[in-house]
């Protein structure tokens, strides 16, 4: 087993994908879904629509959170490489077995 | 069955601004597609090979696969909407418009769409008088417009009940797509501040109603990611929604004392008054916690977010003098009523970091020290061990107070909400481990306890955050090893025997643990001068020790390049085991009577150990689950050289052990490689068939006591497998120099 990445690549690597965490926690759907059960008061529309904001920023919220877990899990990695291939492999390895992969959404 | 839709209704909808809608949840997938896949490429592209780049990949592909599931359910929300104002829209605008046109026609349109002509007729008839063709021409008008009603009933009826269809079409397409996105970020409907202020103004009044109550539970709930955060003290993004909410609601909670927080629901069942106290507290805990931030703007907790009572209590001093000295005050009873008002709530979301917890944390040591003095009035052990026992399972909090990670100072300096101060880690330590609890120590030893839950944690951060909490434990006892009680040096014992590799210098890479620095050879000596001044604590972290020794040669066996290094540990770990106790026996013990029998007693005790569960030792590698023979005898004779008489005249074998026992725990090592090879003739003599009911269960190797009892005489049985080791591990490659001048550096090192 081979492993070329260095400790700051991988800090590097994680940088990049917090600063993706970032984006994605500031998308917004405009206009608010929140608006759908106004535009139908009333209806069976507006019922279902209750909270429609809310879930969606929630949503979002969570890939967010989910990014920054992923860089997180890259920042470990470089944090507890040594100057030992196989100890810094052992380290991602453990790293990526740390997933939990998001709950099944469709 | 759909309703039809009444006149009324149909007029309030507007079912075209759905398009809009719909549409406008585009940027939220287009972002978490990109974003999604971005951070897969940036994975993939990384330079590397092997293993960790596949766990890394892996890890990444999962992730964009649950994302893509995600946009899929956005998308069918969009679809929804889009779809339903398609379908809505004309026969909205066809209902209004023809109901518009009718009535400016002199019809009437009903709320249920019923149309009815409103030219008064009999005026008209009236008007013609006798004139026969007017007349005519009236009826003729009047039946005209009759049918028109009528038929316009007829189509205005069905065009409001097809629209009625569409609408509870697009709900239930809209409800199953939200149940989709619910399903990968569970919704905390309602979370918004004007409901916080009902909710709160309606908790102090005991009217909540059912949902009111259901909010409030659900006000705290997190997704497992949040929490996973906040448990390893880092920051967790909270929706805007659910971080106001809590906000408002601890406002609306300013006019309770802490002691009225127990009464809180008072009104409401035994089980539904507890579940809400929980809820509260934990809200408390969360609002409280610095790593809970909210998404926008990135307000973090903090004890000024409290209600004010709450706020009041932990940023006070507990202490008051007077002129009969100094005394608990009225702070400290709110201390002790805010803590066991803490013990409520989810006890899995109790460790989330909270300044709660930090300053019961100070404020138990602030207690502590003062009564270490003799001059403090009230029961300021009972008091400070109940905020003990509070913050005990808060490890990022205990962390920041026990540990000295980047970082632990600011935070406990900031906890009370001003960051300039003169946190001291040290002073801290110092009061509560040097403090006489008199029989109130359950705090201390909950809190010491509670280091261990994470010890071998799969989440670095948090196998790291209890290191660095076990390292403060450690350090104090070096520095006074003498002193501790024995409940509480059992506690030490337990955890700190879990890091012992790691005060020898082996690197976290091969361990379980994380996040504890080796220790100097006068610390790492005092640590066992600690441990040994009871048998209840001195055979367990003893046991530890040769387990870890017997290890670390395994661990060298399987990486024959790093031989010598593992030796050193093994040799350092040795060495600091034997030096502790001497220290012990020096100073801790006066008559050289009492050194003997107290010699004796944990040499009895460690003989009497014929096995250990190996998966206690932290010493992973790839000898996880093996059980290794760390010969615990043989141990005790490495420990003290030779038998004392009392215990085993017979026993008296001086070289017992030694350089042949470490190679015995090298040829278990070597066991779980390829290479290995019992049928070899210098390991043939050294086997044994294994049978259990009659059954073969197949050859293994000896254990070291049975290789010693093989020949007539143990020196020759030792000496001869010694022998056949020498020429069977050369044969395999080992370089035997490099344990032996490893194990010995170890020990001159030390």
């Amino acid at each position: 087993m081979t492993t070329e990445v260095t400790p700051d690549e991988l800090r590097g690597a994680s940088t990049t994908i917090y600063a993706y965490s970032d984006r994605v926690s500031e998308a917004k759907a405009s206009p608010s879904p929140d608006g759908a059960a106004d535009a139908m008061p009333n209806s069976p529309v507006a019922a279902a629509a209750g909270g429609l904001g809310l879930c969606i920023e929630k949503a979002v919220m969570t890939v967010s959170g989910h990014l920054q877990q992923t860089g997180n899990l890259l920042t470990d990695a470089a944090n507890t490489y040594d100057d030992s291939d196989a100890a810094a492999a052992r380290s991602i390895a453990a790293a990526g077995a740390l997933n939990t992969a998001p709950p099944e959404a469709g | 069955m759909a309703g039809t839709p009444t006149r009324s209704q149909v007029t309030g909808w507007h079912p075209d601004r759905l398009t809009g809608i719909g549409n406008g949840l585009q940027a939220p997938m287009d972002s978490i597609s990109t974003n999604g896949t971005s951070m897969a490429n940036t994975v993939r592209n990384l330079d590397w090979s092997g293993d960790g780049r596949a766990a890394a990949i892996g890890h990444a592909d999962a992730e964009t696969a649950a994302f893509n599931r995600l946009t899929a359910s956005i998308e069918s929300l969009k679809t929804a909407l889009v779809n339903g104002a398609a379908a809505m829209a004309p026969n909205r605008d066809n209902l209004v418009n023809s109901a518009d046109a009718l009535e400016g026609n002199s019809f009437t349109v009903s709320g249920d769409w019923e149309v009815t002509d409103d030219v008064n007729y009999e005026f008209a008839r009236s008007l013609a008088g006798d004139d026969e063709a007017a007349l005519a021409e009236i009826e003729a008008i009047r039946q005209e417009r009759n049918n028109h009603a009528v038929n316009e009933t007829i189509r205005l009826t069905e065009l409001a009940r097809q629209l009625g269809v569409d609408a509870e079409n697009c709900g239930n397409a809209i409800t199953a797509a939200k149940g989709q996105i619910d399903g990968f970020a569970p919704l905390i409907a309602g979370l918004t501040i004007q409901n916080s202020q009902s909710d709160a103004q309606a908790l102090q009044d005991g009217t909540l109603t059912e949902a009111q109550l259901a909010r409030i539970n659900a006000a705290a709930d997190l997704t497992p990611e949040q929490l996973a955060a906040l448990k390893s003290g880092q920051p967790a993004n909270i929706s805007n929604g659910q971080f106001d909410y809590i906000k408002s609601l601890m406002d609306g909670l300013d006019v309770a004392s802490v002691e009225d927080l127990e009464r809180l629901g008072a009104e409401l069942p035994a089980d539904q008054q507890e579940a809400l106290k929980g809820s509260l507290a934990d809200s408390m805990r969360l609002i409280a916690a610095p790593n809970f931030v909210r998404a926008e703007g990135g307000q973090r907790g903090g004890v000024d977010l409290l209600p004010a009572d709450a706020r009041r209590v932990l940023t006070s001093p507990p202490i008051s003098e007077g002129p009969g000295g100094k005394y608990l005050n009225a702070n400290a009873t709110g201390l002790s009523s805010l803590a066991r008002f803490m013990e409520h709530g989810d006890p899995n979301a109790k460790d989330v970091g909270s300044d709660i917890n930090r300053q019961f944390l100070k404020h138990a040591a602030q207690i502590a020290e003062v009564d270490n003095d003799g001059r403090i009035l009230g029961e300021p052990d009972r008091v400070a061990s109940g905020l003990l026992a509070a913050a005990a399972q808060d490890h990022p909090a205990v962390a920041d107070a026990l540990g000295d990670g980047p970082g632990a100072a600011g935070a406990m300096n900031a906890a009370d909400g001003d960051p300039s101060g003169d946190w001291n880690r040290d002073h801290m330590v110092a009061a509560l481990m040097s403090a006489d609890w008199e029989g109130h120590d359950a705090g201390l030893k909950s809190v010491i306890d509670g280091i261990n839950d994470n010890a071998t944690s799969e989440s670095i951060r948090m196998a790291t955050m209890s290191g660095e909490s076990a390292e403060g434990v450690a350090t104090y006892l070096a520095d006074h090893p003498f002193g501790l009680n024995e409940t509480l040096t059992n506690s030490a014992s337990t955890l700190l025997g879990k890091y012992i590799p790691q005060m020898a210098g082996v690197n976290d890479a091969y361990l379980e643990t994380r996040g504890f620095d080796p220790l100097d050879a006068a610390e790492f000596r005092n640590l066992f001068a600690a441990m040994d001044q009871y048998e209840s604590s001195a055979v367990p972290f003893n046991d530890a020790a040769y387990a870890s020794v017997a290890q670390l040669h395994g661990l060298g066996a399987a990486n024959p390049d790093d031989l010598f290094k593992f030796a050193s540990a093994a040799g350092r770990i040795d060495g600091a085991a034997q030096d502790g106790m001497d220290h012990y026996v020096q100073h801790g013990l006066g008559e050289e009577a009492q050194r003997a029998a107290q010699k004796t007693a944990v040499f009895h005790s460690l003989g009497n150990i014929s096995s250990f569960a190996v998966k206690q030792i932290p010493v992973v590698g790839d000898f996880a689950g093996v059980a290794m023979d760390a010969g615990i005898p043989v141990a005790a004779y490495e420990l003290y050289g030779s038998a004392p008489s009392a215990v085993d005249p017979t026993a008296d074998i001086t070289d017992r052990g030694g350089v042949v026992w470490q190679y015995y725990q090298l040829l278990q090592g070597s066991n779980t490689l390829p290479g290995f090879d019992l049928t070899d003739p210098e390991l043939q003599p050294y086997t044994t068939t294994e049978h259990l009911e009659g059954k073969d269960l197949g050859v293994r190797l000896m254990t070291y006591e049975e290789i010693l009892a093989s020949g007539e005489d143990p020196y020759i049985a030792k000496d001869d497998f010694g022998q056949a080791m020498e020429h069977y591990m050369e044969k395999k490659g080992y370089d035997l120099g490099e344990l032996n001048r490893g194990w010995q550096a170890g020990r001159d090192g030390r």
